[in-house]
């Protein structure tokens, strides 16, 4: 996370976004930047504007006013240029019912225009995300757990610019969520920038470097995620959501 | 203690979600309305006049100068037997393809509330006129009934009789439903339900090939029912109560068999585990060559793979080919048939195609690619499958159609195939963005929609296939090509404009945004 006076041509530019609902202001007036390789947590209440700030990055819904630039790209001009440079692992299912795994990553890599490495790769994160065995399995027969872990490697398998997820380790286990720490560690490395949407305060610490935290839709603060760690860190956080 | 009763306040509950004022509008003129019907149609049949002449003395002549001169009451009787046999199969049928019988909620969405068993199988039975196929034999039974069954008693009496018929096959049908759903939880029980299935087809086909269809609809059981409604309107009680007796009997046994066949299917333990259909892996295919290919592929799959969409389809399909075939219906009637078919093929997805990617949609909307691309694929599997299913339809009619066709039957009955897909496909187009519902047809009750919504999508689609499919029947007589050549040209204009119209307002991004964020709404 970094400050507004950062210039433009960061991955994740965004400048008083406002998103409304009829009249609900889900996001209001929101600045937030994360430059290539960092990783920042956005956390808040339930309705504090998380999932619908990734939401606008992701391409999928429209911002009501504001600028947001993803990978210097204006999303809301060009939003299919938008999406090709963004991963983004949506809060609720994100998958097609009756179609496997397998055959979300097909669909990825023709959408995408993915050349033919795309199998390789797809069979990498298979593998690191122990989905290899359930790869020609319909995913209504999933598990919450294993849909989170497929949406994640979804978000991550071109490799984006801007990875967006969204409470990524929600109901996963121990391996599935170091499979996911591993995947934001190599984003960051290649030099992505990572935006994670949690509950989950210390998998926040652990995944980010800075933490934007969220109330009706406003910013209420931004600082070293390590700040919230701990007892004196969660004490903190739960005076900044009041 | 008396335990408070579930099925009010669910339905209260429901009521209270539709949040739509225009909806429920449209809810309360179509349940006013279709009563209204029934009785309008009692009512007029009971009073016609009827004239001299009767059975084979009628000619074609006759009728232009009015249908007073004829008395077709004989005819009509004669027929009401089987139409009555067919109202009961439809009964045991229905149930069959709904996994039981209609849900007014989800039976996910209740699964943290205690609702009981009986109250399930009444709300099934409550919602059962929302069937519009179940509506329209009903028309039809009460109008026949009332024109043919005449007598010092009036229509009352025998119609009487014929609804306690009705509450006997839909009470005792919903039994055979909701055993189907507890055999089918088990590999075997799937395995056995499909030779059984196949066994009533050969059964069918033999008694369509030997042209025994006629000698066995002679000695229907029916027969009885109609001896008695006959003894009815003459007001000759001993005559009539002991089938009315038997009838109320068989309703009482009826409901009390279907609540613990159904507490018994919903206690079984689905075999989900490592011999399930989710469980097991799924051939893979080879990568599409373009994004539209690809895309198509995946909504192909989600159609053939959800277990409520295939046995649809296959009741859709086995129904209207074994009725046909055992008509040897003519070229005109044959006509009708693409209406029918295309609408209830249209009803088990295509009202609401945007929902098969589920809580994918919101992936699909995040991947470079043309929004257009998902609403023509959509677009083409609804085409596919109700294209599909009329032709395979009208492959069966015409085997067994009562002439060899002349190019005028064969114009007509390709304009209304042709017409009545076209259309089918843009309305349901138009409903799936314009009205949006999450639905994960999963579940065997699931349908795309919720069952009030999904009683005006069957009424609207009804009304204009029903209308095209007229239109066309009766340009069979006209004997000039240019009649079904000019209407199938106007009709295929007004669904590319429609489509076009449809295409407009899913490329406004807020449009695709809300429809995205209610079908993967979770």
């Amino acid at each position: 996370m970094s400050s507004p006076s950062i210039p433009s041509g960061v991955p994740v530019d965004v400048r008083g976004l406002v998103v409304t609902f009829g009249q609900v202001h889900a996001v209001d007036g929101l600045d937030l930047l994360v430059p290539a390789g960092g990783a920042v947590a956005l956390v808040g209440r339930n309705g504090a504007g998380k999932s619908t700030t990734l939401r606008v990055l992701g391409g999928v819904l429209p911002p009501s006013s504001g600028a947001v630039h993803v990978g210097g790209i204006d999303a809301a001009r060009e939003p299919r240029r938008a999406r090709e440079v963004v991963g983004y692992c949506p809060d609720v299912g994100g998958l097609i019912p009756r179609a496997t795994p397998w055959e979300h990553l097909q669909l990825a890599a023709r959408l995408r225009g993915m050349g033919p490495q795309w199998e390789a790769r797809a069979r990498d994160l298979l593998d690191r995300f122990d989905l290899a065995g359930a790869a020609d399995r319909v995913t209504s027969g999933f598990s919450h757990g294993m849909g989170r872990r497929l949406s994640v490697l979804l978000a991550a398998f071109h490799e984006p610019a801007v990875l967006l997820l969204d409470e990524p380790f929600d109901g996963v286990d121990p391996l599935g969520v170091e499979a996911t720490l591993e995947e934001i560690r190599r984003a960051r490395m290649r030099g992505a920038a990572v935006l994670v949407s949690t509950h989950l305060l210390e998998l926040a610490v652990q995944a980010c470097d800075e933490a934007v935290v969220l109330r009706s839709g406003r910013m209420v603060a931004a600082s070293p995620a390590s700040e919230l760690s701990g007892e004196a860190g969660a004490a903190r956080y739960r005076e900044l959501l009041r | 203690m008396r335990r408070p009763g579930q099925v009010r306040p669910l339905l209260s509950l429901r009521w209270q979600m539709v949040r739509s004022r225009r909806l429920r509008v449209g809810l309360a003129v179509l349940g006013a309305g279709c009563l209204g019907l029934l009785v309008l149609a009692v009512v007029a049949t009971a009073n016609a006049r009827l004239g001299h002449l009767t059975g084979t003395s009628i000619s074609a002549g006759d009728l232009p100068g009015g249908t007073s001169s004829a008395d077709r009451t004989g005819e009509i009787a004669a027929l009401l037997p089987s139409a009555m046999l067919a109202f009961g199969l439809f009964c045991i049928i229905a149930p069959l393809s709904a996994g039981g019988g209609l849900e007014l909620i989800p039976e996910a969405e209740l699964v943290a509330y205690p609702v009981r068993v009986p109250t399930l199988v009444r709300i099934s039975l409550v919602l059962t006129p929302l069937n519009i196929a179940w509506y329209f034999q009903v028309l039809i039974l009460l109008s026949a009934t009332a024109y043919a069954v005449r007598g010092p008693g009036g229509p009352m009496p025998p119609i009487g009789v014929l609804l306690v018929f009705m509450a006997a096959c839909t009470a005792t049908g919903q039994a055979l439903g909701w055993a189907l759903v507890g055999v089918r939880r088990s590999r075997r029980g799937r395995i056995s339900t499909w030779v059984l299935l196949g066994a009533a087809l050969s059964a069918a086909a033999w008694v369509v090939l030997t042209d025994r269809g006629g000698s066995l609809l002679d000695s229907a059981p029916t027969r009885t029912v109609l001896s008695a409604q006959f003894r009815a309107v003459d007001l000759d009680a001993t005559g009539t109560a002991p089938v009315v007796g038997v009838l109320l009997l068989a309703t009482f046994v009826g409901y009390q068999v279907t609540v613990r066949i159904a507490g018994w299917a919903l206690r079984r333990p689905a075999d989900l585990g490592i011999d399930g259909p989710l469980a097991r892996p799924v051939r893979r295919r080879p990568p599409a060559a373009t994004s539209a290919r690809a895309l198509h592929q995946v909504d192909r799959a989600s159609v053939w793979r959800s277990a409520p969409l295939r046995r649809g389809l296959l009741v859709l399909l086995v129904l209207p080919v074994a009725a046909a075939a055992v008509a040897s219906l003519p070229w005109s009637s044959i006509a009708l048939l693409p209406p029918l078919v295309a609408s209830g093929a249209a009803l088990l997805f295509g009202v609401n195609a945007l929902s098969l990617d589920g809580s994918g949609a919101l992936w699909i909307s995040t991947l470079p690619h043309d929004p257009g691309l998902v609403l023509a694929s959509k677009a083409r599997v609804v085409a596919e499958v109700v294209g599909g299913s009329v032709v395979l339809v009208l492959c069966g009619a015409g085997l067994r159609a009562s002439s060899a066709p002349d190019s005028q039957d064969l114009l007509c009955v390709a304009g209304a195939a042709i017409s009545c897909v076209a259309l089918v496909v843009a309305t349901c187009m138009r409903l799936s963005v314009t009205r949006p519902h999450r639905a994960e047809l999963r579940g065997p009750r699931d349908t795309p929609a919720p069952p009030g919504t999904m009683a005006i999508y069957s009424a609207r689609l009804a009304v204009v296939t029903t209308t095209v499919g007229l239109v066309f029947s009766v340009s069979t007589f006209a004997h000039q090509w240019q009649v079904p050549v000019l209407v199938t040209t106007g009709l295929l204009c007004w669904a590319a404009f429609s489509w076009l119209g449809t295409r407009r307002l899913w490329d406004d991004v807020t449009t695709r945004a809300h429809v995205v964020a209610t079908v993967a709404a979770g």
